[in-house]
């Protein structure tokens, strides 16, 4: 089942007199609990990508479905309700909040959508990612990797069907990026999540079971692994 | 899967009390952030200063209203020609009030072979209800105070009846067909209101003996007056109650209404205090206003964060007002309670310059205050707040994001709105609260502009090929001045709202302290240490020299004699005067009748404002040749309309007459009108030539109506004459009586005392608001710069990190602090003149000047002030580490 298709989908920005073309034309469908990496170099488009893909953003022009729902015909709202109910964040920066404790953190995302158990859920999904002794701690009382797990658990605590992740492991060392990336992929797999991942990193690439690049605002053919014979076209995972 | 529009909805049905409880605990968690603190602190500033004003002034005016209010004998009274409804009266005693009669009426006192018209006011036995009469068993002796009326059967009578009628205490004196004992001489009637120079001796007398007389009957001209006084809620609500169903001739009277000198001078004190809590109001929301700024940026990451996750723009609304009010609640109710606890320390600061007696403190200005501190807050942090819901959700990926400029006039308008409406609280005056809602418009709008325009003008000035060629060879300093201007000019998106903080902090303190030295400079030399404390009535006309004399040669500093002529003003233009105006507008001054007085000369205190004059303007211009004053007057005609002095051609024209200004105001009297008065039972009709701006607070004669020379003389007229004489010197007085049995000598020192101790009171209290509002200032001035240090951290360590010394930085920091305090004491000196001008004209009624001294002195003591408060915020970022700085900013 395609739970992500984009079409014709383009992005453009207007700068004073001038307008930057960010993505032109440009398809791609997503099956569920497919892994999808996206890549290219620094300034290639990839996080406007993530940003419409995940209704954080809005197309100039062209159309989007997630998880059914067409995301052009919706307004902000509309589309902070799908997000809410659909889709999960992990971002390089892990955008904790930093007056929050871990628990309150992973907390949020369920409270914003009224859970009453909203406690429970968070307290079990920290134990998860191994912080069951660190939910009172701040952001700044934790380490990087500390502190993308805390962003994991918040991403996997309202059990959506779709993940996005920007540079997952960008702000952390390859030692506990590893970790980082064996969890991600690890509870995805469990839970049957769909996971869009952007990154320039070929090796972080590589996990995910199809890939595209992305070049002068156009997807052209994966090349960390030749799972794809065109943009948009899905592979089967292996 | 459900369509898009259901997900929102079943989401929202089931978040919105979750949302305030998130909002609750995201506050909890965020109230030790900076941010969070600096919003706490200026709202909490806020509510402790309006606390502390608002009590102290509240105790200290009620204080001051209720002392003056012994003046009237009563907090209200109520007047008019005939009997007033018993139900009115029973009114009061429902609602609480304490009550006394009086009937006042003119007779003849008889005592042996003598008479002598008197004015007797015949009281209830519960008068005076407030304050007291002031009696002696000698003439002239020390005055004592009863606050009791006289007996049944006793009459009180003032000095010149029992000098008329040779009689003393003790002695007989008939009423009518009743006979009295004359039981003390009345020295000073409780009720103090009324006309000053009515020459006829008073007597007091209770009511109950007033049947036995006889002289009151049908058709007898009779004054009712009632007393009334008891808690202020109820004499407020009693007023309101009852002046809808006045008559014409009925008048209701409060102290600052009544007619006397107090009552002006505990207004302008009032209006003052008021400007001062104003003040204070507007320098907290100002600093609300930069913390909120400060706090809505550093959670633009929070509210995108949020947005990411799901949450709807009202979401972040309601999640971020509800920190926002929490924050409110917390600081207003500390605030609150700690300034009311201050104002007791304030006013034990102060006993020794307070009266003994002070009111009791009440809730009402603790509760205004809460409220007024709540309503700031929401009024100037709204905008900022509002913002945070128009950041776009894409700011997580991309931090370079801001939230769009959006329009924010319509809070920034409910902001001044907000203003307007405590201010109106806080001062119940409408004028002064016009004037500053408009002025805070006008200054928001002027700041923003010439901040602006300031710094894009020295910038083209400074960046001048012709003066940078030149300055290359500048001295250091001016090349560090000139950098200086550089770094406030790569900053000057928040220099704007920078300067235009300073400059409101600073317009605040400098325009409290002028006015404050002006007007109580002012006031002060209203009542000069020698101020007329006697007034001499009923001189006649060929005893004016000889008393003259006697004055003069007692060594007593008098001034002019003033002619007096009693008559009525009936007609204006034909049209008879209860016609033009209704009986709410009458004022006093033509129910009763006035005294007119003629005079070649305009007196020294007063003020022609239309038409001309008919002669020299000042009695000093009468040394004047002829031809002089003729210069001098044309140069003052300000209509040109009448002429200099008669010609042929007006010879048969109407005689001239000036008004006082406020009374052409209330009978709409224009230049040219023809004024017909009735002048023991003659009439006159004069022409209106000049409109006059009259001192009533002088305690010299002053009169309504002053005809040219050579039109009253006809009349039966007496004169007026007004001196000072240390009050132990009762033999001059005694003598005085003795040699010149009709005049009648009325002391007025005890209300002189009272309008100084009121002034000196209020200088006082001022004094002390005037550190508060310094203090508020300086807290503000600190809250202002750390808007900025997150930002300065980071230049710091840009800066650092290339290689720059900390002296360059220290350079750097300091002389763009000097240009801030000079831009912005500019602009505060600017915007002190422009509403300083606008408060004295139009509210406090005095003589605008340029205050040069504030020229220098502002942006001076603005540059101190801001360099000083600048280089203690800004020391961490001198010497901290590039490294440590780029964390804490990240």
């Amino acid at each position: 089942m395609v739970v992500i298709k984009a079409d014709n989908l383009s992005k453009s920005v207007s700068l004073g007199t001038q307008t930057l073309s960010i993505l032109s034309g440009l398809n791609l469908e997503v099956n569920a609990q497919q892994t999808l990496a996206i890549i290219g170099r620094s300034g290639s488009g990839k996080s406007t990508l993530l940003s419409l893909l995940a209704g954080l953003d809005s197309a100039t022009s062209g159309t989007i479905q997630l998880n059914g729902h067409e995301l052009s015909s919706l307004d902000e709202n509309g589309r902070a309700a799908v997000r809410n109910q659909h889709v999960g964040f992990i971002f390089q920066s892990f955008q904790l909040l930093p007056h929050l404790t871990a628990l309150d953190n992973v907390m949020l995302p369920l409270e914003l959508a009224g859970d009453a158990e909203a406690d429970l859920k968070a307290r079990a999904w920290l134990e998860r990612v191994g912080l069951g002794d660190r939910l009172d701690h701040q952001p700044n009382q934790l380490s990087g990797g500390e502190q993308q797990r805390v962003a994991i658990a918040r991403a996997f605590v309202t059990e959506p069907e779709i993940l996005f992740a920007d540079e997952p492991t960008g702000n952390l060392d390859p030692q506990t990026g590893q970790t980082i990336i064996d969890l991600l992929f690890n509870l995805n797999a469990e839970h049957g999540t769909t996971l869009v991942l952007v990154t320039h990193d070929h090796d972080l690439a590589k996990l995910c079971q199809r890939h595209v690049l992305l070049d002068a605002g156009q997807l052209v053919d994966g090349e960390a692994g030749d799972h794809t014979s065109h943009a948009g076209e899905v592979n089967s995972p292996s | 899967m459900s369509a898009p529009t259901t997900v929102t909805k079943t989401l929202k049905a089931t978040t919105r009390l979750g949302l305030l409880k998130l909002g609750v605990k995201h506050w909890r968690r965020d109230i030790r952030s900076a941010e969070m603190r600096l919003l706490l602190v200026a709202t909490l500033v806020a509510a402790f200063s309006m606390t502390l004003i608002t009590s102290f002034t509240d105790r200290l005016t009620r204080t001051m209203e209720y002392r003056a209010s012994e003046l009237i004998a009563g907090d209200l009274t109520l007047r008019g020609p005939n009997e007033m409804p018993q139900e009115w009266i029973d009114e009061a005693g429902k609602r609480g009030l304490r009550h006394a009669p009086a009937l006042a009426f003119s007779t003849m006192a008889y005592a042996k072979e003598a008479l002598q018209l008197s004015r007797v006011r015949a009281v209830g036995e519960s008068y005076p209800l407030k304050g007291s009469n002031q009696v002696s068993m000698e003439p002239f002796g020390s005055p004592e105070n009863r606050a009791s009326s006289p007996e049944v059967g006793t009459v009180w009578a003032e000095q010149r009846v029992l000098q008329a009628l040779d009689i003393r205490v003790g002695d007989a004196l008939e009423l009518g067909d009743a006979r009295f004992t004359v039981g003390l001489v009345l020295q000073q009637d409780a009720d103090r209101s009324g006309n000053f120079y009515s020459p006829f001796g008073r007597i007091l007398m209770r009511l109950e003996d007033v049947p036995k007389t006889g002289v009151v009957g049908p058709g007898s001209r009779l004054l009712h007056k009632h007393y009334f006084t008891g808690d202020e809620g109820d004499v407020l609500a009693y007023a309101n109650w009852l002046e809808p169903q006045l008559t014409e001739s009925e008048k209701l009277a409060g102290v600052v209404e009544s007619e006397t000198r107090v009552g002006g001078a505990l207004e302008k004190a009032q209006q003052y205090l008021s400007l001062a809590s104003l003040v204070a109001v507007l320098l907290a929301g100002v600093a609300i206003a930069m913390a909120s700024q400060r706090f809505s940026e550093r959670h633009y990451e929070t509210a995108a964060l949020l947005r990411c996750l799901g949450a709807h723009q009202q979401d972040i609304s309601t999640i971020f007002l509800t920190k926002l009010l929490m924050t409110g609640l917390l600081a207003s109710i500390v605030g609150a309670t700690g300034g009311f606890f201050a104002h007791f320390g304030l006013l034990e600061v102060m006993r020794e310059l307070l009266p003994g007696d002070l009111l009791e403190p009440r809730g009402m200005p603790v509760v205004v205050s809460f409220f007024c501190a709540l309503v700031v807050l929401m009024a100037f942090a709204l905008a900022p707040i509002q913002k945070l819901k128009t950041v776009s959700p894409v700011r997580v990926l991309r931090r370079e994001l801001n939230p769009k400029p959006v329009t924010l006039n319509m809070y920034y308008l409910s902001a001044i709105g907000a203003m307007g409406g405590l201010a109106y609280i806080l001062t119940g005056h409408l004028k002064l609260t016009l004037i500053f809602v408009i002025g805070l418009g006008l200054l928001s709008i002027l700041y923003g502009a010439l901040a602006a325009s300031m710094l894009v003008f020295i910038q083209k000035l400074l960046l001048n090929p012709h003066r940078s060629a030149s300055a290359a060879g500048a001295p250091k300093r001016f090349k560090a001045l000139k950098s200086g201007f550089q770094q406030l000019y790569r900053h000057r998106y928040y220099a704007v709202s920078q300067l235009g903080a300073f400059a409101f902090i600073f317009t605040a303190i400098t325009l409290i302290i002028v006015v404050r030295t002006d007007l109580f400079a002012r006031w002060q030399a209203s009542i000069p240490p020698e101020t007329p404390n006697h007034f001499a009535i009923n001189i006649l006309p060929d005893k004016k020299t000889e008393f003259e004399s006697f004055i003069e040669r007692a060594g007593v500093k008098s001034s002019l004699s003033y002619p007096m002529v009693r008559g009525r003003l009936i007609e204006i233009n034909g049209e008879a005067v209860t016609e033009v105006v209704s009986k709410e507008e009458r004022p006093n001054a033509i129910q009763r009748e006035l005294n007119l007085t003629w005079s070649a000369v305009l007196a020294d205190d007063s003020e022609i404002l239309e038409g001309q004059w008919w002669g020299p303007e000042k009695a000093s211009d009468l040394t004047k040749p002829a031809d002089q004053q003729a210069g001098t007057d044309t140069k003052r005609s300000v209509t040109g309309l009448s002429p200099n002095s008669k010609s042929k051609d007006d010879l048969t024209s109407l005689p001239r007459v000036s008004v006082e200004s406020e009374l052409a105001t209330k009978l709409n009297i224009q230049i040219g009108d023809e004024l017909t008065f009735k002048i023991t039972g003659q009439v006159l009709n004069a022409e209106v030539s000049s409109i006059r701006k009259v001192k009533w607070d002088n305690f010299k004669p002053n009169f309504y109506m002053v005809f040219e020379p050579d039109t009253l003389e006809k009349f039966h007229h007496t004169y007026l004459n007004s001196f000072y004489l240390p009050l132990e010197d009762s033999a001059l007085l005694l003598e005085m009586n003795r040699q010149f049995k009709a005049v009648s000598v009325i002391p007025v020192e005890q209300i002189i005392r009272q309008v100084r101790d009121i002034l000196n009171q209020t200088t006082v209290a001022v004094e002390y608001i005037l550190l508060l509002v310094l203090a508020a200032g300086i807290l503000l001035l600190f809250a202002t710069l750390l808007s900025t240090l997150s930002l300065r951290k980071k230049e710091a360590a840009i800066y650092r990190t290339l290689g720059a010394q900390t002296s360059y930085i220290r350079q750097l920091i300091i002389f763009e602090y000097i240009w801030l305090g000079l831009l912005a004491g500019i602009l505060a000196v600017l915007s002190t003149e422009l509403l300083s001008g606008v408060l004295y004209v139009q509210i406090f009624e005095v003589d605008w000047e340029p205050h040069w001294v504030l020229w220098m002195g502002t942006p001076f003591s603005a540059v101190v002030a801001i360099v000083l408060s600048g280089w203690l915020a800004s020391r961490p970022v001198m010497d901290a580490s590039p490294t440590r700085l780029l964390r804490e900013v990240s």
